[in-house]
């Protein structure tokens, strides 16, 4: 070490000294943000779509008749456009207030996945500019500003400048009014663009100064702390930075000291990159253009175990592929693929893939496949029991991918029960779940699991939901043998004939039946508040229509078809 | 003709269950002649009485019974199943008692329990029920065999099978199983329609109040509610024509309901209390008399012990012997009070009162019971109604029937002592608090609708917001759903959510504890109806309220609450500790302030009023600083102008916006003046139209005139214009020839909610009366039309005059001693009309000096101090109030004691002492930093926050560092501005030493030439003006037209604002939400008060940030 120091000199040692000392200060300095706010943004979403309707219709004149617009969020009003305010409406007024003031104001309520989703837009479009943007909801985005000068080809702060005025105009070309600032952290960075001028970037050693003028709010403090912070009589941020970190850390803990560093423009934490959502693909180049299904599908499997892989690896599986078959020498086919249940198997994709291209007739050999996942969903792994296989489920799936093929995607459904007491509103069409048959009870007919084609009869139960058993007092559930093995989609009108005030035959399509058997009725009536029904239902033995499930209709006394007990 | 008997059915009673008031199906099922109805709510009785009452009027026989849920009566998976208990006689009506209090309570409650505990499920070991099976019939709506035979076992040939017909799947399967089971086991098989509805149209609210029930939306609820309309009452063609097949199922109906005979009648007038006995040495409480009655040294009980009571109490009122007139009275009270067996019922009051003053809790008797000279005697009330001239059938009657009924108020704060000792007395099965029914009104009744149909939390609550409290959901227009931003004629929903709320007003909702209302039985109250345990623990409530147990005769105590008593009480005591001078001669002065008050009664006050004045103050000495309320110096002039003045704000009954304008115009001068006081501004006079031709006589504007000149005795005392009950009761009798008893039946009429119709049917028979006494028709019609007025409400006479002597006594402290006073009303919140702002402003305007809260000076109550801050009263000083840290939000009441504990070892030095040797959190710290409480240990509010912050937590004491403050560096924050510290103190206290808020932008106001509401009383009639302040009060009285009335608070007073109905709807959202208003409009002047009437009212920006709510008033 002795020999170091005389070889290069004392002076040349301490400054490579504070050299090392400085680096990781460095490298452990904020990066440069851009941050970039949407003031209103649920008016601005809002104001945005209707400027575009009213693009759509020439013909809408806005002649002095408009609605003055106001956002509100749990009864308070949150944003309103300059003629709701020259009207008399405040943020922060009630809603009744607001009308009270403005009678005509068109009060939205505030959606906030649709300002989200306008958000993920303006991020997206803002990766033109950085490869790094953070979403700081809920108006708000966060872009890295530290390679600016590679992006303007300028410098220092005016390619800070220029790259602010880029994202103001990628917001401009969206339709949307934004202001910004740069600054060094993320925290300083939304506090100026939310409250300050907004007008020129802040250089690192400016920040501070410029902070100093925001009132505290700008911070964005844990709101206990912000009145505790007020109760102080502190009004802004200069304020707050003047006094020492050390009594606020005494005072607040561990968010004292970061609102002491953040008062004064020391703002560390990393930017949190957004990152769009995409469905995985995945492609195979045939080394040479096939004609029959084997080679076909044997390079398919590879694709499929890589992208079953990537699904698997995020937790999640699919029920929708969509096959691209490229042709020689051109030309495309696409083939979608409906799975019955989510899953990230190969083994189960591979059949139903097969059992789809057994149906597709090709112009020209295969040269090349493209297999997308058309959907995630969540598929949870599942215990498998003792004597069961995955062979058995992908067993199931095969059925279910050939009855698809036959009558068409969507043609088979499973029918889950739902806790109505409308018969044809009693159950929802769901995607199919293999179910273990249980143990202790004898399968019932109709329970959850079957599979229904549409277009036939669905298989209705009328079994309570779980957890949802009836309270006491209230209707108990029918059991299934109370409903019918298929409900018809639509009633089908009858005429009814009688004699002597008895029911004797029932007249479908202009044909007449006698009528042999008819069983207590059973009424169903409700739903008043949206779409009143009052039926009265038996089950009736028809000669040449079997048991047959009817009703008459108690608002107008005629009678249908509902059903046939199979 | 088929017969049926319906012996299940739920009203609404069973609270969210059914949708018929018990009235409603009685009616129905007398109308649809059913032979029987049994009402067989969920759990409890508590429909029954009304469902009695409906059936005197309807004849329909209705049996008694409950639904209950027994616990393990299913032999596997959900073992809970409901049973349907019926009496068939009094054994049986009180074993159901029994087993309905075993719901509630987890046992029958029959001897010494302690406060029982809510059980988490509302059910029954079917054992319990069992063993009370004697004398009920009980239906079982079950199929299943083995259950069955459980049941027969314990119900033998009283048990028939309940089945029913709704329309719904599988049940013929039932049907058919229970008939089949019911064979095989010989038990008949009965057909019930498990009613929870008086028509179908009710079936939406019935799914409604499912939903509320359940917590869910009409479109969650899926299969939770029925699937029909069929759970209706159905008429015997109707069920005949349904049962077709089992017209012996209907047959047996008819037949169970035979057997069943017990009726409510059975039970009215049982009122045999436990019996009191007295010894000589027990019976002359040092407060009530001064010496024993002469029982022959032995103890005593009944009417023999009520006499010896009486006697020796008349010695004790009138210092000897009675006069002739006051013996005769009290020979007859006790006569019929035996006649009737009441003697057991007043030594019962007795001794509660004088448990009450054995521990120095004030009380004193209201109502009715001031007309007896029996309660007089007892010491339960303070007016003797010979002298005043009270009608004793106002209390108690022949021909009405009915026990009396006797109000007692006790010190608000004290009550509960005076409840546990009843339940401590007579035990928890012999006493009961009676319960209240809590029922739907217009903005729950949306609130809960709302919801149900699935409107968003924002939209019921912004719709419930704009009806006022009392308002009616039929009073709800569309601009008032505009204005809560729903579309009322568009929107299907909004439409069905008002006529749904408006079947829901007045429904049932659960269950609470009257304000005081007692009854005590000798048998174990749990045979005569059904307990609960209270919300409040230690309490138990039995499950009718105070109508069911007026309409079923039994005797009933009020032990009431009255805030204004624990005022007066502290009053006294801040009096007795501030006394300039101990006292050497107690019952020498006591001696001469009675003597003083006798004397000044016997004046013309009028004449005398300055002497008096003077007299008191010096003279007196000791009658200043009066240590009981008989001890307040009697009809002194300075209180009279006082009140005159309409000074009285925190003076008890006189100090609501109404009074305070009747007050400059009645200008009372004696007692009798207060007590016309107290009744006139009532809704009977009012709606009667007597207040206005009352005060023209009175001021000698119109003559003094009597539709019928023997009235002149009834009604010369208030001008020939009725004001009291009695005088409407004497009214008949002089004028019609009523009994006393006949005229108290007409009061009663006159009071019922539906007197109207009812006053009509007796017009008849008082217009004979007076025809035969030669009154022309036009005079009849006039009485007729004075006593129609009393059909709102009026006070009876003697409950005025009670009243009237707390109005007294507490404007004699507000003249005398207005430090006391503010003092005693700020530390007995809640409780008047007004908040404690106002009140300390009040005292303010009244030369007191308030001192705010410190915890160097503060106690957990307000406390009075000398000149000097922290320093006690030097005599003839005026006092400063000193702010208990009470007021302090949020404050623990242990951390405020700890305090004031920690400061008797000397003053705190720091605030990190103050947390050391108080053992304060941070967090208390700070609020009482917030508050402004730390004064005297850091001056500047800021810094004491700024410390109080920086003091570790003492409640870790483990902590080196606990209470301690550590060395940092100095720190400078802004000074806190004098509208910050005003803002501040309404935040944290809701109160200011300092300033009204007001002051702060008076200035801006000025240039705004907005008014005080000192100039405001200088404005001629007719005036345009501007006024602005702090909502204080907001009225809308029913009997005033829809007219609000809104009082605005500023720095010199109180301006009373008059908003007319068109005003009211244009403005009502700053009307009834804004703190801060600006009210444009004319000056009203009458004599001395004055008015504004609104024309435009505005929110006042420059104070938005202060919320301070206002007291809202019918």
């Amino acid at each position: 070490m002795q020999l170091e120091l005389s070889a290069i000199g004392a002076g040349e040692a301490r400054a490579r000294q504070v050299e090392r000392e400085a680096a990781p200060r460095r490298a452990a300095s904020p990066r440069r943000v851009l941050a970039i706010q949407v003031p209103d943004v649920s008016l601005q979403r809002i104001q945005r779509a209707r400027r575009a309707a009213a693009e759509t219709v020439a013909a809408e004149r806005r002649d002095g008749r408009e609605r003055p617009v106001a956002i509100a969020r749990e009864g308070r009003i949150v944003a309103c456009e300059p003629l709701a305010r020259s009207m008399g409406v405040r943020c922060g007024d009630s809603t009744v207030q607001a009308t009270a003031s403005c009678a005509q104001l068109e009060v939205i309520l505030q959606d906030d996945v649709a300002d989200r989703a306008l958000l993920v837009g303006l991020a997206e479009a803002l990766m033109s500019l950085s490869p790094v943007v953070e979403l700081a909801l809920p108006d708000t985005l966060l872009v890295d500003a530290s390679a600016a000068a590679v992006v303007t080809n300028r410098a220092g702060t005016e390619g800070e400048a220029l790259l602010a005025r880029r994202a103001v105009d990628v917001a401009a070309d969206m339709g949307l009014h934004a202001r910004v600032a740069v600054a060094t952290g993320r925290g300083p960075a939304r506090a100026l663009a939310r409250h300050g001028a907004g007008d020129r970037p802040i250089p690192s050693a400016e920040t501070r100064a410029a902070l100093a003028k925001l009132p505290l709010a700008a911070l964005e403090l844990p709101a206990a702390m912000a009145e505790r912070i007020a109760g102080l009589g502190l009004r802004d941020v200069g304020a707050l930075a003047a006094l020492p970190a050390e009594t606020l850390a005494h005072r607040f803990g561990p968010a004292g000291l970061a609102a002491a560093r953040l008062a004064s423009g020391d703002d560390p934490s990393p930017l949190v990159p957004y990152v769009p959502e995409a469905l995985p693909l995945e492609e195979l180049d045939l080394e040479a253009p096939v004609e029959t299904a084997e080679p076909l599908l044997f390079g398919l499997k590879r694709v499929c175990d890589r992208l079953a892989a990537r699904l698997a690896g995020r937790g999640v599986g699919t029920c929708r592929l969509v096959l691209r078959l490229r042709l020689d020498p051109r030309g495309e086919v696409e083939v979608p693929v409906a799975l019955a249940s989510p899953s990230a198997s190969t083994s189960r994709w591979m059949l139903v893939l097969r059992e789809r291209l057994a149906t597709v007739r090709l112009d020209a050999p295969v040269r090349g496949v493209v297999l997308t996942v058309g959907e995630v969903a969540a598929a949870s792994a599942e215990q498998l029991a003792l004597d069961e296989s995955p062979q058995q489920l992908a067993a199931v799936d095969a059925i279910l991918a050939r009855l698809a093929a036959r009558l068409g995607d969507g043609s088979g459904f499973v029918a889950e029960p739902v806790d109505r007491h409308r018969p044809e509103a009693a159950y929802r069409a769901v995607a199919f779940r293999a179910r273990r048959p249980s143990r202790s009870a004898a399968p019932v007919a109709g329970v959850a699991g079957a599979v229904t084609v549409a277009g036939a009869a669905p298989v209705e139960d009328a079994a309570p939901v779980a957890g949802a058993a009836p309270v006491e007092g209230a209707a108990t559930a029918p059991s299934a043998s109370y409903r019918p093995t298929r409900l018809l989609s639509r009633p089908r009108p009858l005429i009814a004939e009688g004699e002597g005030g008895r029911l004797t035959a029932l007249r479908l399509d202009g044909h007449a039946h006698r009528i042999l058997d008819l069983s207590p009725p059973e009424r169903l009536s409700g739903e008043w508040w949206a779409n009143p029904y009052d039926r009265e239902y038996r089950r009736v033995e028809v000669e040449t229509l079997g048991s047959c499930w009817v009703y008459r209709d108690a608002s107008d006394g005629r009678f249908w078809l509902h059903g046939f007990f199979d | 003709m088929a017969a049926y008997a319906e012996l299940r059915c739920k009203s609404n009673f069973s609270f969210l269950r059914g949708a018929s008031h018990p009235e409603e199906l009685v009616a129905r099922a007398a109308e649809l002649g059913l032979s029987a109805l049994a009402v067989t709510d969920v759990d409890g009785l508590h429909g029954a009485v009304r469902a009695h009452a409906e059936a005197r009027r309807t004849a329909l026989p209705v049996l008694v019974g409950a639904e209950i849920t027994c616990s393990d009566l299913g032999i596997s998976g959900d073992r809970a199943r409901p049973l349907v208990l019926l009496a068939r006689d009094r054994d049986g009506y009180a074993n159901l008692c029994r087993i309905l209090t075993s719901v509630h309570c987890g046992g029958p409650l029959l001897g010494d329990h302690a406060a029982p505990e809510r059980p988490d499920v509302a059910a029954i070991p079917f054992r319990t029920v069992a063993e009370g099976a004697r004398g009920l019939f009980a239906l079982y709506p079950s199929a299943d065999g083995e259950e069955i035979a459980r049941v027969r076992d314990a119900f033998g040939r009283r048990l028939a099978l309940a089945v029913s017909r709704h329309r719904v799947a599988g049940e013929e399967v039932a049907i058919a199983a229970a008939r089949t089971v019911g064979r095989r086991l010989a038990i008949p098989v009965v057909v019930t329609n498990d009613v929870h509805t008086a028509d179908r149209r009710r079936q939406p609210l019935q799914d409604v109040l499912t939903c509320i029930r359940l917590g869910t939306t009409v479109d969650r609820a899926g299969r939770r509610l029925f699937s029909n309309a069929e759970r209706t009452l159905k008429g015997p063609e109707e069920m005949a024509q349904l049962w077709r097949d089992f017209p012996e199922g209907l047959e047996a109906s008819v037949e169970i309901a035979s057997q069943c005979r017990f009726r409510l009648d059975e039970i009215r007038g049982e009122h045999p209390l436990p019996p009191i006995v007295a010894s000589p040495r027990e019976i002359a409480p040092s407060s009530i008399g001064s010496t024993a009655p002469d029982t022959g040294g032995v103890a005593k009980t009944g009417i023999a012990l009520l006499r010896d009571l009486v006697e020796d109490g008349a010695r004790w009122r009138w210092k000897g012997e009675p006069p002739e007139s006051v013996r005769l009275q009290i020979a007859r009270e006790l006569d019929l009070v035996e006649q009737l067996g009441y003697a057991s019922y007043f030594l019962t009051v007795w001794d509660i009162v004088r448990f009450a003053r054995s521990r120095g809790i004030l009380c004193q008797g209201r109502g009715s019971a001031a007309n007896s000279v029996l309660c007089y005697c007892l010491g339960i009330t303070s007016i003797d109604p010979v002298r005043m001239g009270l009608l004793f059938e106002r209390f108690i009657s022949v021909e009405r029937g009915e026990p009396p009924d006797i109000d007692v108020d006790f010190e608000h704060e004290r009550r509960e002592e005076v409840i546990q000792y009843v339940y401590e007395r007579y035990g928890r099965a012999h006493a009961g608090l009676v319960c209240e029914v809590i029922s739907y009104r217009a903005r729950s009744a949306i609130r809960d609708v709302g919801k149900a149909l699935g409107l968003s939390l924002g939209q019921v609550d912004r719709l419930a917001k704009l009806i006022g409290a009392y308002e009616d959901v039929a009073e709800v227009t569309p601009e008032l759903l505009a204005q809560a931003g729903l579309d009322g004629a568009a929107s299907p929903v909004v439409r069905q959510t008002l006529l749904l709320s408006n079947e829901l007003q007045r429904f049932p909702r659960h269950i609470s504890t009257h304000v005081g209302g007692f009854i005590i039985t000798s048998r174990p109250l749990c045979e005569t109806v059904p307990l609960e345990p209270a919300a409040m623990p230690g309490r138990t409530i039995v499950q009718w309220d105070k109508d069911d147990i007026a309409e079923m005769g039994l005797l009933k105590v009020d032990l009431l609450g009255l805030g204004m008593l624990s005022a007066l009480s502290r009053s006294l005591r801040l009096l007795a500790a501030h006394r300039p001078a101990p006292r050497a001669h107690h019952a020498t002065v006591q001696r001469d302030a009675t003597a003083h008050r006798d004397a000044t009664v016997q004046r013309d006050a009028a004449a005398h009023r300055d002497a008096t004045v003077q007299r008191a103050a010096t003279a007196l000495g000791d009658a200043m600083w009066p240590d009981s309320l008989a001890a307040i110096p009697a009809e002194d002039p300075e209180v009279y102008a006082m009140i005159s003045r309409a000074d009285t704000i925190g003076v008890f009954q006189i100090e609501s916006r109404a009074q305070m304008s009747l007050l400059p115009r009645l200008r009372p001068r004696c007692f009798y003046d207060l007590v016309i006081s107290v009744a006139i501004i009532r809704p009977g006079p009012i709606q009667g139209g007597m207040i206005h031709p009352f005060l023209r006589r009175r001021d000698g504007l119109e003559p003094v005139k009597y539709p019928y000149e023997p009235l002149r005795a009834v009604l010369e005392k208030t001008l020939g214009v009725p004001l009291f009950q009695e005088q409407a009761m004497r009214l008949a009798i002089v004028a019609a020839g009523f009994t006393p008893g006949e005229a108290d039946e007409l009061r009663r009429v006159m009071t019922h909610k539906r007197s109207h119709e009812r006053m009509e049917s007796m017009r008849s028979r008082l217009v004979a009366g007076m025809a035969q006494r030669g009154i022309s028709a036009a005079q009849s019609d006039e009485i007729f039309r004075q006593l129609l007025g009393f059909a709102g409400y009026g006070f009876p006479e003697s409950h005025a005059a009670s009243f009237a002597l707390l109005v007294y006594a507490s404007a004699w402290i507000k003249r005398y001693h207005p430090a006391v006073f503010a003092s005693a009303l700020l530390d007995s919140q809640p409780m008047g009309f007004y908040a404690p702002h106002t009140i300390v402003e009040d005292a303010k305007r009244h030369g007191v000096e308030v001192r705010g809260v410190d915890v160097q000076h503060s106690s957990w109550e307000s406390t009075l101090e000398g000149a000097e801050v922290g320093q006690a009263v030097a005599p003839a000083e005026a006092p400063a109030l000193r702010l208990g840290l009470a007021i302090v939000k949020g404050l623990p009441r242990a951390a405020g004691e700890a305090v004031v504990q920690a400061r008797q070892d000397g003053p705190f030095t720091s605030t990190a002492d103050l947390a050391h040797r108080a053992g304060l959190s941070r967090a208390v710290l700070a609020r009482l930093a917030e508050a402004g409480a730390l004064r005297s240990i850091a001056a500047e509010r800021h810094e004491a926050l700024w410390g109080a912050l920086s003091v570790t937590g003492a409640s870790a004491q483990e902590d080196l560092f606990a209470g301690r403050e550590l060395p940092e560096p100095q720190v400078k924050l802004p000074v806190t501005t004098a509208a910050e510290e005003v803002v501040r103190d309404y935040a944290t206290t809701g109160l200011s030493d300092r300033a009204h808020p007001m002051a702060m932008i008076r200035p801006a106001l000025a240039s705004r030439r907005i008014r005080s509401a000192r100039e405001l009383a200088r404005l001629p009639d007719g005036a345009r003006v501007d006024v602005a302040g702090l909502v204080i009060i907001r009225q809308r009285p029913q009997t005033a037209s829809g007219i609000v009335f809104v009082s605005l608070e500023d720095e010199t007073g109180i301006a009373n604002l008059v908003v007319m109905p068109d005003v009211y709807e244009k403005y009502r959202v700053f009307v009834r939400g804004t703190s801060f208003l600006v009210a444009r409009g004319r000056v009203e002047r009458n004599g001395a008060v004055v008015n504004v009437r609104v024309s435009e009212v505005e929110p006042l920006r420059p104070a938005r940030d202060l919320s301070i709510p206002a007291r809202d008033f019918r």
